[in-house]
């Protein structure tokens, strides 16, 4: 396996269940977006990223994958941006 | 569309009926436009005028929102608010942001099946800069950093 492959697996949870899958993922419905097609998503993500970083060394990588994932999301997969106050936490 | 964006339509849909010209403005202009971070609040960026406060009103009860009075006459923010929804109507951004000008530089974005005025992310991070809150800072961080990688794509993509 790859160090990328490896990396997509460490996002994924490790091979792990959809239900971490769904953790990760956030703002995506899981049951309109299969797990291959967000591998795939992630998968081209994570190549763009590699760019970026030789470019924006000083760009947290972290960060960086959350905007390269938010900046190349499918419009149609949904996004989520509103907290809502649930007793004393807000959730999304 | 997510949740959010349901409810970010019926506001453009609801703006659209009372006639109230905006601009999408702070955190979820941010969102549309690829910055990584959530908000509690939808702000929208208005032009101050005593028929579009009447407008805000009506917007407010077509959505069974109170409004938030602080010193209405005085205050550069209305916000309308209910249960699952907080609207911040902003009258004034930074000193040399005016409404026309923004507006000149802000994109259509379809949302559902309405389109609505989301202003450009450099406008919003010289207004945030402007305001300098301290629950900005990491925003801005997020802001600057993604034009840099927005703009980085587009001129690789062309």
């Amino acid at each position: 396996m790859s160090q990328e492959e490896n990396y997509v697996q460490a996002r994924l949870g490790g091979g792990g269940n959809g239900i971490i899958l769904l953790q990760l993922s956030g703002d995506i419905e899981m049951d309109k977006v299969s797990r291959k097609e967000y591998e795939k998503f992630l998968r081209r993500c994570l190549k763009i990223e590699k760019e970026l970083h030789q470019v924006f060394p000083d760009i947290d990588r972290h960060d960086l994958h959350l905007i390269v994932r938010s900046l190349l999301i499918p419009r149609k997969w949904g996004r989520k941006f509103l907290l809502r106050k649930r007793g004393q936490r807000y959730v999304p | 569309m997510s949740p959010d964006e349901v409810l970010l339509e019926r506001v453009i849909a609801t703006l659209r009926k009372v006639k109230l010209e905006a601009i999408l403005v702070g955190n979820v202009a941010s969102v549309l436009q690829g910055v990584p971070i959530m908000t509690q609040d939808i702000d929208l960026f208005v032009r101050d005028t005593e028929l579009n406060r009447k407008k805000i009103r009506l917007f407010a009860e077509e959505l069974g929102l109170s409004i938030f009075k602080r010193d209405e006459a005085i205050s550069e923010v209305i916000t309308a608010e209910g249960h699952e929804l907080v609207v911040d109507f902003i009258f004034r951004l930074s000193h040399d942001q005016k409404f026309e000008s923004v507006r000149s530089r802000a994109k259509r974005v379809k949302i559902g099946r309405h389109y609505c005025l989301v202003a450009d992310l450099e406008d919003i991070l010289k207004a945030k800069k402007a305001a300098n809150r301290p629950k900005d800072q990491a925003a801005l961080k997020l802001i600057e950093d993604t034009l840099r990688i927005r703009n980085y794509l587009q001129r690789k993509s062309k």
